[in-house]
């Protein structure tokens, strides 16, 4: 089976750090950007199954690039999931309208995240963690 | 209760000792003094302002004038804190009064306790306890939540005109409607690398890292801080952090208030526990909103948890 690609965009190193440990010990292949633009960039330039994106970054925040996300070629129905600090209704439901799949509100629980992603890309493999 | 503009100090005194003993220190808090000779001065301000903080009595303005002034405050604002200073062993005139002071002090006065009297009452008056533990809370949950470790609220004072700092230091704004300000993380490096090493074992640690985990920790911070207010319809913007990193740095600002300093012990892995510093600073903030008890648990959503769109 082919190894599914996940992008993770966040503008701080230790969480980008804390989800691809995570992630790359369940199997998955890891992008890491550091804002929107990267993000975008690496929309472009790659197909990814899954991506997670932070909402307050410098530059374009995390709805503004799922927006724009949600416009490119092979996007339109990708799962992407918010990781913020960020959880009041209203913001959430700005989230949804950009076009987000889910909501996390950090900090994430492991086993939370890992029910989220297969609940969208099937089950896992269970490597260390 | 709105807190928008600097806070004045009214000291009753005839000759103005504590005042002096006080005054460097009331300054360093961002405070205005106002000194009254006599207890009918005292009464002409304290009718003529909303802005007191606090009063402090010297009953050698007369005892029974200052019982008088004591009870005149505090039946007109109750929450309005007294400090009396008392030149005798016994404060017979105030046994016999409905009203007492917040804090009593004897001549000769200790300045240190006189300080730290004057601290805790304008803390108090400032930053209500119900207000002061939800911070702490607000800390300490998201402290364990993302690095598994429980911190201690060891100390927690009020500070102004400067940020309480370490070596290294990231300072978060916010601001909304009724409310901005500033959350700062400051940490001795190899706290915040020790802290960072509990998710990430094998992570090479650096100064850039140790930045990196302040500025995350402020973020978090000041996440669960909005969360617990949106409860009382408080709404904000996060901004990004802002890093100040060297040895014996100070920032300096002006703002309305002193910030509210919680020092955490944070258990490390030797028999030495570490301090780490999370200050609120309100520039603009109304705190009687916050009513712990009466807040709308509908407004946010969980902590930790996923929710599909």
């Amino acid at each position: 089976m082919a190894q599914k690609k996940i992008l993770i965009v966040d503008d701080s190193i230790t969480l980008l750090q804390q989800l691809e440990a995570f992630l790359t010990g369940h199997g998955f292949a890891v992008t890491m950007a550091s804002n929107a633009t990267e993000g975008l960039d690496a929309m472009r330039a790659a197909a990814f199954d899954l991506v997670f994106a932070d909402v307050n970054m410098p530059g374009m925040n995390g709805l503004e690039m799922i927006a724009v996300a949600r416009k490119l070629p092979g996007y339109e129905k990708t799962p992407i999931f918010v990781l913020t600090t960020e959880s009041t209704n209203n913001l959430v439901q700005r989230g949804k309208e950009a076009g987000a799949t889910a909501w996390i509100v950090k900090p994430f629980k492991q086993e939370v995240v890992l029910k989220g992603i297969e609940h969208v890309l099937g089950p896992t493999s269970k490597g260390a963690s | 209760m709105k807190l928008s503009l600097a806070k004045h100090l009214l000291f009753v005194e005839p000759e103005g000792g504590a005042l002096g003993a006080l005054g460097p220190r009331l300054l360093e808090l961002g405070l205005v003094t106002l000194h009254a000779t006599t207890v009918e001065a005292a009464e002409r301000i304290v009718g003529s302002t909303g802005l007191l903080s606090l009063v402090a009595i010297d009953d050698t303005v007369g005892l029974e004038a200052g019982a008088e002034l004591l009870a005149a405050i505090k039946r007109e604002h109750a929450d309005l804190p007294v400090v009396w200073i008392s030149s005798r062993p016994a404060t017979a005139p105030l046994s016999r009064s409905e009203f007492m002071p917040d804090a009593i002090l004897h001549h000769p006065v200790d300045v240190e306790t006189l300080r730290a009297d004057v601290d805790r009452l304008l803390m108090e008056q400032l930053y209500p306890p119900a207000l002061v533990q939800l911070l702490a809370d607000s800390c300490c949950e998201v402290m364990f939540a993302a690095y598994g470790v429980t911190p201690t609220v060891k100390d927690r004072h009020i500070r102004a005109n400067r940020n309480a700092l370490g070596t290294v230091n990231a300072i978060l704004p916010f601001c909304g409607r009724h409310i901005a300000g500033r959350v700062v993380v400051g940490a001795e490096e190899p706290v915040l690398l020790a802290i960072r090493a509990t998710t990430l074992p094998h992570a090479t640690g650096s100064l850039l890292a140790a930045e990196d985990l302040a500025g995350e920790l402020a973020n978090l911070v000041a996440g669960r801080m909005k969360s617990h207010f949106a409860g009382f319809h408080f709404d904000f913007e996060l901004g990004t952090p802002i890093f100040v990193t060297g040895p014996q740095i100070a920032v300096r600002y002006r703002a309305s208030r002193p910030a509210l300093v919680l020092g955490l012990e944070v258990p490390g892995g030797s028999a030495t526990a570490s301090t780490l510093s999370v200050s609120f600073c309100f520039d603009t903030f109304d705190p009687s909103r916050i009513v712990p008890g009466q807040e709308d648990a509908t407004a946010t959503a969980q902590l930790g948890e996923l929710q599909f769109l």
